[in-house]
């Protein structure tokens, strides 16, 4: 009986040991320092670090600006689209890979090139092809007698631009998830289908795509929460603009931190970004466990 | 557990990092040690790290015993963030470089040290060499706080081959701009001879100005823009685009400046002289063919001159050493310097006034009418915020691209955001609401 207390306590001392120092990260670099941010947006702070109590002027000041309210109707037109644009697409990708034919493994591999392409970079690729004079896409318009657009110069088209580009980039990562999904969907199920004459399109909405809820669930919450908090692309591509056009809650929140020193407005702005997420999260929860 | 030999080994280790670290603290004791930190990418050939490099060694032979340690790489955009961190830390470098704009906040916070007493009993530093505006930004609140480093203005810069060929001069005035235009198009066929970025406001203030206009009051607490001046102004360059059909339109949809001018589609466009030590690098086939003249005036004779400033940090411990630096950097030997490596126009004026500037500088040295007539932007806190921020999203890259645009409701509109803005600094700072930008 001692021998096992003794190994226990030795198994339980050494996994602490194991664990302690991601504990310690987590809890001093990340929980401590959010905490510390969740204070500061009750203050006044100013890029050299002075302090004053606000109380709540941030939350009240988020209500009745008018760039704030600009930034989250444009952060949901992103999240409105991408998110089920990206379902579809990856869903779409991943029915076209789970084929067998010859050269399918280096089809995938080559679907999977955006995913581990650093987002700068595929940046700075979109803005040469959305380049007005000398991009490829306005190459093949003027080709066919089209004027060239001004895909990031123009409000009406910017945003619509970044979301087609998140999209390529976005599509590869998920459409290996549902890839995995569809190859865990029982092939019994499919020639029951087949053998009681079911068509193409009906096995895919019985059988296929109830097979597939648990992942589709994650994969609208892994995308809303990526969406909602998008800002490489606006960040570097388009500064938020033009006109506004795509400036998203999490652009709005750094430059008011790093560029106007409002690091209070900014603690405030990116808390009711994570309010939001973590909301957009519990009824995604809600809804899969509801299904379930 | 460990055999003879590790446990050797590892004390073998422990003596040399012992003996190493005793050998380097005694070499170092003695030794005045000074922190200089500046951006990088603000000069036409981008030389700065070469400059700085040259600059502090040359104090540190003069200076024996001192070792200068210079931080010159990092890129405009994050250099204040990266310093507001060490700022925060309370352990900012001794001397550092900094834009006019962002003088004020740190001065009002505490973290600069005032220089009215190194400068009154220096006598090697003379405040009458440097130009007017740029002495009177160095003020915060009454108070001094920084000396001028470089200041850059802004010009037109035209092709003169092409004026000699159509028979004209560079424009003086508004109407004059209108006149030469009309002339380039019939003489020489050009569509649109003119071209101003309109990636951003920061060119648009210079029309304002000129008609009489400006983006604050003079106390910054009122936003001016929708005065009638002012969207008179903005106006003017809307119909050089949409009525008048003389500045393309082409910059407003992405096309860059560089393209037009490279391929010779316009004669002239507006520039800084941050640009001109570059012209013959990035242009050689208009070598020799573009000059630079200033900018067409209305109805003030009026442009764009600011700058960057260097400032000493409050809790520099050896201030009388940061100060020595400060005045040597800005010596004329080292201006000219400068001036050669980065192809910009330094801030002490004795430099345009020597032989060697204006034989390697014709261009600069000619211009010095543009410093005499410059005015820098408001230096009120939420300025960049208005401006750079809300004023080029809500009007320019509204009204601009739009021939049949509303200038006057869309400056209005932009006016009561622009006031907003002004109205919360404000009221977050009440303390700060006197003598903002008192010389």
């Amino acid at each position: 009986m001692s021998v096992r207390i003794g190994h226990r306590w030795h198994e339980a001392a050494w996994g602490g040991g194991f664990l302690l120092p991601g504990v310690t990260i987590i809890y001093g670099f990340v929980l401590l320092a959010g905490l510390l941010a969740f204070v500061l947006s009750f203050t006044h702070c100013s890029r050299y670090g002075t302090i004053t109590w606000a109380g709540l002027y941030n939350y009240r000041k988020l209500l009745t600006d008018p760039l704030a309210l600009r930034s989250f109707v444009n952060t949901l037109h992103y999240v409105a689209v991408f998110v089920p644009a990206n379902l579809c697409l990856a869903l779409g990708i991943a029915l076209l890979l789970n084929r067998r034919f010859p050269g399918m493994r280096l089809i995938r591999s080559v679907y999977f090139v955006p995913v581990v392409v650093s987002g700068v970079v595929v940046v700075s690729i979109f803005r040469f092809i959305y380049d007005r004079d000398y991009g490829p896409i306005n190459a093949v318009l003027t080709t066919i007698g089209f004027e060239p657009v001004p895909w990031l110069w123009d409000a009406g088209w910017a945003m619509w631009s970044i979301i087609a580009m998140d999209l390529w980039k976005a599509s590869a990562f998920f459409s290996i998830i549902f890839l995995a999904a569809l190859q865990d969907v029982p092939r019994e199920l499919h020639e029951a289908a087949e053998v009681d004459g079911a068509s193409t399109v009906r096995r895919f909405w019985h059988v296929t795509l109830p097979s597939l809820r648990p992942v589709i669930t994650a994969v609208v919450a892994l995308s809303s929460i990526g969406a909602f908090r998008v800002f490489i692309p606006m960040f570097v591509l388009t500064e938020g603009g033009p006109a506004y056009a795509t400036r998203t809650i999490a652009l709005h929140a750094y430059l008011a931190g790093f560029r106007d020193g409002e690091l209070g407005y900014s603690s405030a702005t990116s808390f009711t970004l994570l309010g939001i997420i973590l909301t957009a999260t519990l009824v995604l929860t809600w809804v899969r466990r509801r299904d379930e | 557990m460990f055999n003879v030999k590790t446990t050797a080994f590892i004390l073998c280790m422990l003596v040399a990092a012992v003996a190493s670290s005793a050998c380097s603290r005694g070499g170092g004791e003695g030794a005045a040690t000074l922190e200089f930190w500046c951006y990088s990418g603000g000069g036409a050939k981008d030389q700065t790290g070469a400059f700085w490099q040259a600059v502090a060694r040359g104090f540190e032979r003069a200076n024996p015993g001192v070792r200068v340690s210079v931080v010159s790489d990092i890129p405009h955009n994050y250099y204040m963030s990266m310093l507001g961190t060490r700022f925060i830390g309370r352990n900012p470098p001794d001397v550092m470089l900094m834009d006019d704009v962002d003088l004020g906040d740190l001065a009002r916070e505490g973290m600069l040290t005032p220089l009215e007493p190194f400068i009154r009993s220096d006598p090697n530093y003379r405040s009458e060499d440097y130009a007017p505006s740029m002495v009177r930004d160095s003020h915060v609140g009454g108070v001094r706080y920084s000396i001028p480093w470089y200041g850059s203005f802004v010009q037109m810069t035209y092709r003169s081959d092409l004026f000699e060929r159509a028979g004209v001069k560079p424009p003086r005035t508004w109407d004059e701009l209108l006149t030469v235009c009309r002339r380039f198009q019939q003489a020489l066929g050009m569509t649109y001879p003119f071209a101003m970025s309109l990636s951003g406001s920061f060119w648009m203030i210079n029309w304002a100005w000129q008609n009489g206009a400006s983006v604050v009051s003079p106390d910054h607490k009122r936003v001016t823009v929708d005065t009638p001046a002012f969207i008179e102004a903005v106006q003017f360059v809307h119909d050089l685009m949409h009525k008048h059909r003389v500045m393309t339109p082409a910059l407003t949809g992405g096309t860059k400046m560089n393209d037009l001018w490279s391929t010779g589609k316009i004669a002239m466009m507006l520039d800084g002289a941050f640009s001109v030590g570059r012209y013959d690098l990035l242009y050689p086939q208009w070598e020799g063919k573009w000059a630079l003249a200033p900018l067409p005036a209305g109805k003030h004779d009026v442009s764009f001159y600011g700058g960057a400033h260097l400032v000493m940090s409050q809790v520099t411990k050896d201030r009388d050493l940061a100060w020595r630096f400060m005045v040597y950097v800005t010596s004329v030997p080292n201006q000219l310097m400068y001036a050669d490596m980065m192809g910009i126009p330094p801030g002490n004026m004795k430099v345009f006034e020597l032989p060697a500037f204006q034989q390697r500088h014709p261009h600069l040295a000619g211009m010095r009418v543009a410093i005499e007539r410059g005015r820098n932007n408001p230096l009120a806190p939420f300025f960049p915020k208005i401006w750079y921020d809300l004023f080029r999203n809500r009007v320019v890259d509204v009204v601009m691209p739009d021939p049949q645009a509303d200038v006057a409701a869309v400056v209005r509109s932009a006016a009561r955001d622009m006031q907003q803005v002004a109205d919360d600094y404000w009221a977050r700072h009440p303390e700060l609401a006197k003598g903002l930008s008192k010389p």
